[in-house]
């Protein structure tokens, strides 16, 4: 695999060049720093976007087109990451190697259609289109209480972080839907082709020079280049524990426990609070699947994950309704127990083996490989093979600090009931 | 001996062996060159929620077993002896282990990148070394339950298993593969260890292994590996066969939930010998085709139902259930009422075009080539293949490219949609 990073002037091109796969697969992101208020609209834009375009007129146009290059996939993707709104754009194709010449070369302008050619009439989305996404878009948000999994997360970070936006949902707001209209829309699109950061990642079997006159002769980025925002989350210090409950009809309880992780530093960051996380709720040979399901029967899926950039770990289960509170007892005691040192060699060990499994596995899918470079170029963090040394250094006692570091912020229950 | 297979059309070599015990396995080795780690391993038995009456191996009565108890089988079998949890021996490779249990099968997978012989080693033993006791059914009995509970509260899932029940009178597909709080409680050890020595039987098992992986390296392992234990192939097993009437059992349901959006589901039941088609791989090619064509994006119907803001969701899909096959409708409603006429109109016009047709074949050819870069997909194809079929399919681009539209449009004319269940879900308030 070979990483080449060329300046295109409005964004930089990144090209890894690769023959383990028969498909060239191309990610365009797109960022802002997040606020609220750009949330849904931007998710209610790359619908839009996928819907038509002025040269593919209607959702039917537009797929036969995919499936005429030989099943190109376009996709879109939001996310909130860090203080970050970021939006990629993928398209996957076969290499023209097994297609016809010029195959690619055509999803490429695909692309370059549905990004900057949308179906604008008199500075507006059109009518019908507007209306089509808008009334999916309401009819996904009303029903997001429906998974109660999914919806209970939404809930534990608005209550843990109110005022951050680790607390924002990232599936957006009824509320705001309400006030888009066609034309605040494309206000919006001008704003996001115009000022959103942007890197291009190509990747697959390609010469690095016909991929850099292909995308200067097809997408014509003019971007003005913000300096930069720090992607990490401040954390407000001042922030109290706190339990809270809310009830729904349901069978379950559903838990979302919140920790806060005061002062780490970047090194804590990025190695030792993965192994932390690992041991704790990483999978089915951590504490919480251990003790919680396996050895005292109160639920079926438990686990806990990072947020690194929001410094934070969240641990959510589907408990047994009514004994959420034994869960938390538990939890409290492996918290507790983690904190004062009680880590064996044999856990720390298959940490560092599961973190190393999960970085041999980045090379298995083209989506991971573009990823990792991805957080690289926006976080500066170290390349794999750095990573996965420092990794293996990485020391009881400096694993033990960050469970010292942690605070619980919220209890947050979801409570079952008839 | 390795038999060496080629999968025609996309350059693909696979190999396979079949062991004296009667164990079939597959191997889908990475490219020689590859630089790819990873392995993935499906070892599985043709034993799932379908079979809950079978003669049992040590008797000659046919016996009805509790609902579930292939899926509680599935868990129980990571239990061992020595009281050292299955998942910890994997994760000291940083492996991935896990199962499931679908209506025809029980599966253990492993995915990892390190150890391939030790981690195969391990899984062919903790499979082989059943180890049930009252206190550990007793446990998991607490945890299946919480499985059914979280299957609840998921309302598309309520939907699916109140059509299940009203669509199929005897066939099992009636009952979810985890079965309910009150079959869940009659599991015994005693009824594990029969249904475990009756269908672990490795003539009625398979391995299907792919990734980075030697497969001489492969057959020596599980050859090795197998010689620890007792392991006899069956003598034939005798399952309970079922007869099912292409008549639904109940035609409409209402349920509530407390959702925002309406649901429905419907179930169209038809008979798998009006086709023209013999060939069941063949027949299943065309019959998703048409969905890919009738429902998919590029259909108009699709475009009509997003223009005229009838549903926010919706899936189409068929299900080829042996002598039954049926064909089910999910939308998650905006205009429910509307949505249902257009439909039913839909379907007694059902018709492709040749030009649509011919473009879906190259789309789905170009699909069988990009798979080939993906070693988890391929084992996950073969062993659906292996499920369905019982053998591996070598010529999908074959018969992909022998689809014409004169046998589609004599399929869509079999096609009868009058034999249906229904079930909406509305909001609880």
């Amino acid at each position: 695999m070979k990483y080449i990073k060329k300046d295109q002037g409005a964004y930089n091109l990144h090209i890894i060049k690769t023959d383990l796969y028969k498909t060239i697969t191309v990610k365009i992101y797109f960022r802002e720093e997040a606020c609220k208020e750009n949330i849904t609209k931007r998710n209610f834009l790359s619908r839009i976007m996928l819907l038509s375009t002025n040269d593919y007129k209607t959702k039917v146009d537009l797929t036969k087109k995919e499936q005429d290059l030989y099943a190109a996939r376009v996709s879109i993707t939001n996310r909130r990451i860090g203080n970050f709104l970021d939006t990629s754009f993928s398209l996957n194709v076969l290499n023209d190697k097994y297609t016809e010449d010029g195959n690619f070369k055509e999803s490429l302008k695909l692309l370059n259609s549905i990004i900057f050619n949308p179906r604008i009439e008199n500075n507006a989305f059109l009518d019908k289109e507007f209306n089509t996404v808008y009334e999916e878009y309401k009819a996904d948000l009303n029903s997001i209480v429906e998974d109660k999994m999914s919806y209970a997360l939404i809930r534990g970070l608005e209550v843990s972080c109110p005022s951050s936006v680790t607390g924002f949902r990232a599936i957006g707001y009824s509320s705001d839907l309400e006030k888009i209209t066609k034309e605040n829309l494309y206000d919006y699109y001008k704003n996001f082709i115009n000022h959103n950061s942007v890197d291009i990642f190509v990747l697959g079997n390609v010469d690095e020079d016909i991929i850099s006159g292909l995308f200067r002769e097809i997408f014509k980025f003019d971007v003005f280049k913000k300096p930069p925002v720090s992607a990490l989350v401040q954390i407000d210090k001042k922030i109290k524990s706190k339990v809270v409950s809310e009830k729904i009809k349901a069978e379950q309880d559903n838990l979302v426990i919140t920790l806060n992780l005061t002062n780490l530093t970047d090194y804590e960051r990025n190695y030792p609070l993965s192994l932390l996380n690992a041991i704790l709720g990483g999978g089915t040979e951590s504490l919480l699947f251990k003790e919680v399901r396996e050895n005292n029967s109160l639920a079926y899926t438990i686990s806990s994950i990072t947020n690194k950039l929001d410094n934070l770990i969240i641990i959510r289960g589907g408990i047994t309704s009514g004994k959420s509170k034994d869960a938390v007892e538990i939890i409290k005691k492996i918290l507790k127990s983690l904190a004062s040192g009680k880590i064996s060699d044999e856990m720390l060990y298959k940490a560092k083996e599961f973190y190393t499994s999960a970085i041999d596995d980045i090379v298995e899918s083209t989506f991971q490989i573009i990823e990792s470079y991805y957080m690289v170029e926006l976080l500066g963090v170290d390349d794999i093979e750095t990573k996965r040394k420092k990794m293996l250094k990485v020391t009881k006692e400096e694993v033990v600090r960050v469970a010292s570091k942690i605070k619980i912020n919220t209890i947050y229950v979801l409570e079952g009931s008839e | 001996m390795l038999e060496e297979i080629e999968l025609k059309g996309v350059d693909k070599k696979i190999y396979k062996e079949v062991l004296d015990n009667g164990l079939e396995i597959i191997i889908i080795p990475n490219e020689k060159t590859s630089k790819k780690k990873n392995y993935y391993f499906n070892y599985g038995t043709y034993y799932g929620a379908l079979n809950n009456e079978f003669v049992p191996f040590s008797s000659t009565k046919m016996t009805k077993f509790p609902s579930g108890i292939a899926h509680f089988l599935e868990h129980k079998m990571f239990e061992n002896e020595d009281g050292e949890s299955t998942f910890d021996l994997f994760a000291k490779t940083g492996s991935y282990v896990n199962a499931y249990t679908s209506y025809k099968t029980t599966c253990y997978i492993v995915t990892g990148n390190k150890k391939m012989e030790e981690n195969l080693e391990y899984l062919l033993t903790f499979v082989n070394t059943p180890y049930f006791t009252l206190e550990n059914v007793k446990k998991e009995q607490g945890i299946i339950l919480e499985e059914v509970n979280m299957n609840k509260d998921n309302p598309d899932y309520l939907a699916y298993i109140t059509l299940s029940k009203n669509l199929y009178k005897n066939l099992p597909y009636n009952i979810p593969v985890l079965g309910n709080e009150k079959s869940i409680m009659e599991i015994t050890k005693e009824k594990l260890y029969t249904c475990y020595n009756t269908f672990y039987r490795p003539n009625n098992m398979f391995l299907v292994v792919g990734g980075a992986v030697d497969p001489n390296r492969v057959v020596n392992t599980v050859v090795n590996t197998l010689k620890r234990f007792k392991v006899v192939p069956s003598k034939g097993i005798k399952k309970k066969e079922y007869k099912e009437s292409v008549k639904v059992v109940k035609e409409y349901e209402e349920i509530k939930a407390p959702i925002k959006i309406e649901k429905l589901v419907i179930g169209y039941k038809m008979t798998r010998g009006s086709f023209p088609i013999r060939n069941n791989v063949l027949l299943n090619l065309y019959l998703n085709m048409i969905i890919s064509l009738c429902f998919g994006a590029s259909s108009l119907f699709r475009e009509m139902t997003r223009k005229r803001h009838l549903v926010s969701k919706s899936g189409y899909y068929f299900q080829d259930l042996g002598d039954i096959i049926t064909f089910t409708v999910e939308a998650d409603c905006i205009n429910m009422d509307i949505y249902l006429k257009e439909l039913d109109k839909y379907l007694t016009n059902l018709d492709v075009l040749e030009d649509d047709l011919e473009r879906l074949k190259k789309v789905w050819i170009a699909s069988e080539v990009i798979k080939t870069d993906y070693a988890d997909t391929l084992v996950d194809n073969i062993v659906d293949d292996l499920i369905n079929y019982h053998k591996i399919v070598t010529n999908y681009v074959d018969l992909i490219k022998s689809i014409n539209i004169t046998t589609m449009k004599e399929i869509i004319k079999t096609l009868d949609f009058s034999n249906r269940a229904l079930v909406k879900v509305i909001p609880d308030n």
